[in-house]
C-alpha cells in the first residue's frame, strides 16, 4: 500500500478483507470480555452496528483459523477455549428470509405452515453444507487437523457418510449419497432446488417437500455422526452461527400479516431449545432483535425458550459502555489497539512500545474547554456576556473586568448572577468581589464542572463560532463506545490532514504524522458527524428516524443556547419512566430503534423523583454532537418528559400520523 | 454491438410505424407522475389497443407526504377513465405485494393479451417490473414484446424522491444458485443518485473490490452527473476505492448496456450480482440479463416504501412529441436479447 494513504479509508473490514489481512487487523481486546462465545452453550450476541460482532464471530470460521496458522500468528482465543469447529448461516445472504416473499395473499393456514417447514429445512441444509465445507478446510490442512484431532481421511469420511445416512431424521432423502462427495452434491442440489423455488418456480419438488426435516435435528445428527465415525473428537465443540436475526422480524409485509415472521422465529427458537450437548448456537443481531417479548415459542411445540436456561446473552454494547469508573472502561483500550493495527497495516512506522498512539498522532490527549474558549474569543470578546441593564453597575463592571482575563469564568459568572436573581438571592450579589468569585469556590466545584461545556457552547454561539472538537479525549467520547464511529472519525480527520498537506510534501515518508492542528482535527470530526447524520437514512425507516433526530437536535441546541442561567445543562437528553413508555408501544419501539440503528444511545436512569419509578434516558449519539452543536457528554439531569410529549415530537417530525385526541387531552396540552 | 444483431429502439411513434399495424396489449400503471399514461394515450389515439391492464400501486402511507399520494393517484385514475380507460382494467396493488401476487397480475394480463405486448416501465417500481418482464419473456405466446419508458419534464429537487428504504435484500425471485466457489462473482452497480444500503451490502457481501463494476450513465445532465459522482464518492468512503474505473455508458441505450453486462460477466459464465440504482433503461438491461441467466444472477435492491408524489412532473417533448423511449425485446417470436 502506498504510504501517506488514509489508513481508515476502508470503514468496514470483516468481509471485504482477505482472511490473511484479518489476522493483522483483528483486535483481540474484546475476547476476554466475550469468552462465553468460545464455550459450550447457546449465546445471543447483541450489539449495534459497528460494535464488533462480526469481527468476533469471524474467529469461529475455519478459514480464519487457517489464516492464523498460515501467517504463523498465534490464534487469539486462549488455548483452553480454542477447540471448536464453526459453521453457520447468514439469514439474509443465504436467501432464507426470502421464503417470506413466497407468501401469497390467499394462503391458507396449512400452506403457511408448509412454508415455515420448508424454511426450517432450508436452514438445516445450509448449515450442514457449511459444516462440511469447514471439514474440507480442516481436511486440507494436516497441521490444523491434527491440532484439533480432526480425521478427514477417506475411511473416516466413508464411515461418516454411513453414520449420517443411518439417522432417521432425513426421511430417506439422502438415499442417493453413496460417498462423501455425493453426500455433498446431494445437499447442494437440495439447496439449489430451494433457490429455484425462491426465484419464483411455482412449487417445490415433491421429493423435497415430503422429506422436510425438523429444525435443528439433522444438524445435531450430522455432528453426532462426525463424532461416532471419528471425524471429530468428542471434546471438540461445534458452534453454529446464525447471523442477521433482526431480519426475521422484518419479513415481507404480506408474510407479516400472517405472522410468518413469528413462525420463522419459532423455527430458530426450536434450534436453540434443542439443548443438545453436541452443538451450541451463536445468534448475532442488533439489540432488541431477538429478545422481543412474546416470541419465544419453539416451532411445533408449546414449550417456550427461556433466557439463562436455553441461552445466555453477551451484550457488546454493555461491555463497551462507559461506567462510573472510567478506569474500567474497555473501549479506549480497544480503540487504541484498532488504531495501532490500522496504522501498522498501512505501512506507518512507529515505536511498538508507544502506549498512547492516538494522543501522539493527535498532539495530545485533551484540549481543555478553557483553551477552546480562547479560540472562540481570539479576536474579540464582544458578544460573550449578555447582561441585563437592570443589574447593578458594580456587578456588570466586575464581570466585564473578568471578561478580559477569563471569558469562560465571566460567562459562568453571568449564569451565577442570573440564578441568584431568579432565586431571589440578590443579597448574595453584594459580596461579589474579584478576589473571590463564588462560582470559582471549591464548594461550587461541581456546579462549575457541570456548566463548563454549556458556557463554552453559549460563548461559541454568541461569537458566531463553531465548537471545536480535538485531541484524543474528544474522539473517544464522540465515538460513543462504537468502533465503527471511531474509525469513521479518524477517516475524516486523516482526510482533512491529507488535504492540508502541500504537494511538495514527502508522500513516501513512513513516519507517524502528528496532526497537531485542532482546526484540522475539528474539520475532520465535523465532516464525520455530518456523514453519520446523512447515513442515518440508509437504514430501515431511516428517513423518518433522521427527521426525528433532527427535531431533537435542534430542540436541544436551541434550548441550551437559550438557557442563560444554565439551570438545565443536562438538557441534551430525555428521560421517560418505563411505566409511561409501556403505555405507548409505538413510541417505545421508535425510541428503541433509534438506539439500535446508531441514531441515539439509551441507558438506565435513576430519576430524582422516586415517584417516576424505573426510567430510561435517551441521548443523541455522541457523534452527532458536532452536527447539531450540542454537548456529547451526559451531565446533570436530562429533560424529564412523558410519552405524550415524545409522541407530539414524532408527529411534528412527520414520523407518525397524529392521533385523535380527546378534548380532555387537548386541554392538558 | 458485440453480437452484431440489431435491436430496434427509438421513439414510440417512429417504432410503431416500422412494426406495422398491430393491436397491442399494454401493461402499465396508474401513478402520480404525469408520464404514467403517455404510452397508453399514444396507443389509444392510434386505435391500436387490443387490451390493457393498469396497476394502481399504493405506497405505504406516511405522514411525510400526507394525503397527497392518494389524492394524486385518484386524480390520475379519473384522468385515465375520463380519457376512455376501462374501469375493470385497473388492478389495485400494494407496493409490498409479493412475488406470487405480481406473477398473478402478469398472468391475468397475459391471459387476455394479444400476441403483441407493451410493458410501460415509466412509473412501475423495480419490485414490480422485474418479475413482470421475466414472466412475459417466459410466455412463449408473446409474439412481439416491446418496453416503453417515458422521460419526464423534470424531477423534484426539493424533497427526496423516495423515503424509508427496506433493508438491502434480494429482489423477490431474483436469487441465483449456490456455487461451489464465488471467486469469479462480478458485482455490477447501476449508478444512481443515492446508494441506499449499498455500502452495507458491500461490506457484508464478500465482494472483492476488483470484482465491482460501476455503470456510469454518460452523457448526463450536469446535476445528474454530479449526483452520480457523489454516489461513487459515498461508496468509496465506506468501502474503499475500486480498482476499476466506472464504465461510462448511455443510460438509455439498453442494447449497449446489455452487451457491456455480457462482456463483464464473460458471456454469462461468471455469477453476477446486480444493484440497479441507475436510470430505468439501465435496470431494464439488468432485468433482461437476469431473466436469461436466472441460475447465475442475483438482483439486490433497497425498495423504498413510499415515493415522492411529485417524483416527476410533466413529459419531456422532442419535436412536440412525447419522449417515449421504446425498446424491442422480441419481434415476431425472435428474442433480440436471448443469450446464444
Amino acid at each position: 500500500m502506498p504510504l501517506r494513504n488514509n489508513p481508515f479509508q476502508l470503514l468496514y473490514f470483516t468481509e471485504s478483507i482477505s482472511d490473511e489481512e484479518y489476522t493483522k487487523l483483528f483486535s483481540p481486546v474484546l475476547i476476554n470480555e466475550a469468552l462465553a462465545i468460545f464455550q459450550p452453550g447457546t449465546i445471543v450476541l447483541e450489539g449495534v452496528q459497528g460494535s464488533g460482532k462480526s469481527m468476533l464471530l469471524a474467529l469461529l470460521k475455519p478459514e480464519i483459523r487457517f489464516a492464523y496458522l498460515k501467517d504463523d500468528i498465534p490464534f487469539p482465543v486462549p488455548q483452553e477455549f480454542s477447540r471448536f469447529l464453526g459453521a453457520g448461516i447468514n439469514l439474509l445472504r443465504s436467501g432464507a428470509i426470502d421464503f417470506g416473499a413466497r407468501m401469497a395473499k390467499d394462503f391458507t393456514e396449512l400452506q403457511c405452515k408448509h412454508l415455515v417447514t420448508l424454511f426450517g429445512d432450508f436452514v438445516n441444509f445450509w448449515i450442514i453444507d457449511d459444516i462440511l465445507q469447514g471439514l474440507d478446510i480442516y481436511g486440507a490442512n494436516q497441521t490444523l487437523a491434527s491440532e484439533l484431532q480432526i480425521d478427514c481421511s477417506k475411511n473416516a469420511l466413508k464411515r461418516f457418510v454411513n453414520h449420517v445416512k443411518s439417522k432417521e431424521c432425513w426421511f430417506d432423502s439422502l438415499r442417493g449419497a453413496t460417498d462423501y462427495s455425493s453426500l455433498r452434491s446431494t445437499i447442494k442440489k437440495r439447496i439449489n432446488e430451494y433457490r429455484r423455488f425462491l426465484r419464483g418456480h411455482s412449487t417445490i419438488n415433491e421429493s423435497i417437500s415430503n422429506t422436510s426435516t425438523i429444525a435443528g435435528e439433522p444438524i445435531s445428527q450430522v455432528i453426532r455422526s462426525a463424532r461416532e465415525s471419528g471425524v471429530i473428537p468428542n471434546d471438540l465443540h461445534v458452534f453454529i452461527r446464525v447471523d442477521q436475526c433482526e431480519e426475521m422480524v422484518r419479513l415481507e409485509a404480506k408474510a407479516e400479516e400472517h405472522d410468518l415472521h413469528i413462525q420463522f422465529r419459532e423455527v430458530v427458537n426450536k434450534m436453540l431449545g434443542t439443548r443438545d450437548s453436541n452443538v451450541s448456537y451463536r445468534l448475532a443481531g442488533r439489540r432488541y432483535a431477538f429478545r422481543t417479548s412474546g416470541e419465544t415459542r419453539m416451532h411445533g411445540t408449546i414449550a417456550s425458550l427461556e433466557d439463562m436456561r436455553n441461552f445466555a446473552v453477551v451484550n457488546l454494547d454493555e461491555i463497551l459502555r462507559r461506567r462510573e469508573n472510567r478506569k474500567n472502561w474497555i473501549f479506549p483500550k480497544f480503540a487504541n489497539d484498532v488504531f495501532r493495527r490500522r496504522l501498522k497495516w498501512s505501512g506507518y512506522k512507529f515505536d511498538d512500545v508507544e502506549k498512547e498512539l492516538i494522543s501522539v498522532v493527535l498532539g495530545g490527549s485533551l484540549m481543555s474547554i478553557k483553551e477552546k474558549v480562547k479560540c472562540y474569543t481570539k479576536n474579540s470578546t464582544r458578544f460573550v456576556l449578555q447582561m441585563d441593564d437592570e443589574w447593578p453597575l458594580s456587578i456588570r463592571q466586575t464581570l466585564l473586568n473578568l471578561l478580559e482575563s477569563d471569558p469562560l469564568s465571566a460567562k459562568l459568572g453571568e449564569a451565577w448572577v442570573r440564578q441568584q436573581i431568579k432565586n431571589k438571592k440578590e443579597a448574595s450579589l453584594e459580596y461579589l468581589h474579584e478576589d473571590d468569585y463564588p462560582w470559582e469556590r471549591e464548594s461550587k466545584k461541581w456546579w462549575k464542572k457541570e456548566r463548563l461545556f454549556l458556557a463554552s457552547l453559549q460563548i461559541a454561539a454568541a461569537q458566531g463560532q463553531k465548537l471545536i472538537w480535538a485531541r484524543k479525549d474528544d474522539v473517544i467520547n464522540l465515538s460513543g463506545s462504537n468502533i465503527l464511529v471511531f474509525v469513521t472519525l479518524f477517516q475524516h480527520i486523516w482526510q482533512a490532514w491529507l488535504r492540508s498537506q502541500p504537494l511538495s510534501a514527502d508522500w513516501s515518508d513512513a513516519s507517524l504524522p502528528c496532526i497537531e492542528s485542532h482546526y484540522i482535527q475539528s474539520e475532520g470530526i465535523e465532516e464525520a458527524s455530518d456523514r453519520w447524520y446523512d447515513k442515518l437514512r440508509e437504514e430501515t425507516e431511516g428517513d423518518s428516524r433522521r427527521r426525528f433526530v433532527s427535531l431533537l437536535g435542534i430542540l436541544f441546541r436551541n434550548g441550551l443556547r437559550a438557557d442563560k442561567d444554565m439551570s438545565y445543562p443536562g438538557h441534551n437528553g430525555i428521560s421517560l419512566s418505563l411505566n409511561d413508555l409501556e403505555s405507548d408501544s409505538g413510541v417505545y419501539s421508535i425510541l428503541q430503534d433509534a438506539s439500535v440503528y446508531g441514531a441515539m444511545v439509551d441507558m438506565k436512569h435513576t430519576p430524582k423523583t422516586k415517584s417516576r419509578g424505573e426510567s430510561r434516558k435517551w441521548y443523541l449519539h455522541p457523534v452527532l454532537a458536532p452536527h447539531f452543536q450540542v454537548p456529547a457528554m451526559h451531565t446533570k439531569e436530562p429533560m424529564y418528559v412523558d410519552v405524550r410529549r415524545v409522541r407530539k415530537w414524532l408527529e411534528k417530525a412527520q414520523v407518525i400520523f397524529p392521533r385523535e385526541t380527546s378534548p380532555a387531552e387537548e386541554a392538558d396540552e | 454491438m458485440i453480437r452484431g444483431g440489431f435491436r430496434p429502439s427509438g421513439r414510440l411513434d417512429w417504432l410503431m410505424k416500422h412494426l406495422g399495424t398491430r393491436k397491442w396489449s399494454i401493461l402499465g400503471s396508474i401513478a402520480t407522475g404525469d408520464r404514467a399514461l403517455a404510452t397508453w394515450r399514444v396507443l389509444r389515439d392510434a386505435n391500436s389497443c387490443h387490451s390493457q391492464q393498469m396497476l394502481q400501486i399504493l405506497d405505504v402511507p406516511t405522514p411525510f407526504w400526507g394525503e397527497e399520494p392518494t389524492t394524486r393517484l385518484q386524480e390520475r385514475r379519473e384522468e385515465y377513465l375520463h380519457l376512455g380507460g376501462e374501469e375493470n382494467a385497473i388492478i389495485k396493488c400494494d407496493i409490498r405485494d409479493n412475488l406470487d401476487d405480481i406473477d398473478g397480475y402478469t398472468e391475468k394480463f397475459l391471459n387476455s393479451s394479444s400476441n403483441d405486448i407493451i410493458i410501460d416501465l415509466s412509473t412501475l417500481p423495480k419490485r414490480f417490473f422485474f418479475p413482470i418482464i421475466r414472466r412475459v419473456l417466459q410466455e412463449t405466446s408473446g409474439n412481439t414484446i416491446v418496453v416503453t419508458y417515458t422521460r419526464p419534464e423534470k424531477y423534484d429537487k426539493e424533497k427526496p424522491l423516495a423515503i424509508d428504504p427496506e433493508p438491502w435484500k434480494v429482489l423477490p425471485g431474483f436469487q441465483r444458485d449456490v456455487e461451489e466457489s464465488t471467486d469469479k462473482e462480478v458485482f455490477i452497480v447501476g449508478l444512481g443518485y443515492e446508494p441506499l444500503g449499498l455500502p452495507q451490502f458491500l461490506k457484508e457481501g464478500r465482494i472483492p473490490r476488483d470484482r465491482v463494476r460501476l455503470l456510469f450513465p454518460f452523457p448526463a445532465n450536469p446535476t445528474g452527473y454530479l449526483r452520480n459522482w457523489e454516489f461513487v464518492r459515498n461508496l468509496d468512503s465506506e468501502v474503499g476505492p475500486y480498482t476499476h474505473e466506472p464504465i461510462r455508458v448511455n443510460g438509455y441505450d439498453v442494447s449497449a448496456i446489455f452487451d457491456i453486462i455480457r462482456r463483464e460477466s464473460d458471456n454469462g459464465n461468471e455469477a453476477t450480482i446486480f444493484a440497479p440504482y441507475g436510470p430505468k433503461p439501465m435496470s431494464l438491461a439488468m432485468c433482461l440479463y437476469a431473466s436469461y441467466y436466472p441460475e447465475r444472477t442475483s438482483v439486490f435492491y433497497t425498495q423504498p416504501k413510499s415515493y415522492n408524489p411529485n417524483y416527476s412532473t410533466g413529459i419531456r417533448k422532442i419535436d412536440e412529441h412525447d419522449d417515449i423511449l421504446t425498446y424491442c425485446i422480441r419481434i415476431n417470436g425472435m428474442d433480440l436479447y436471448g443469450c446464444s
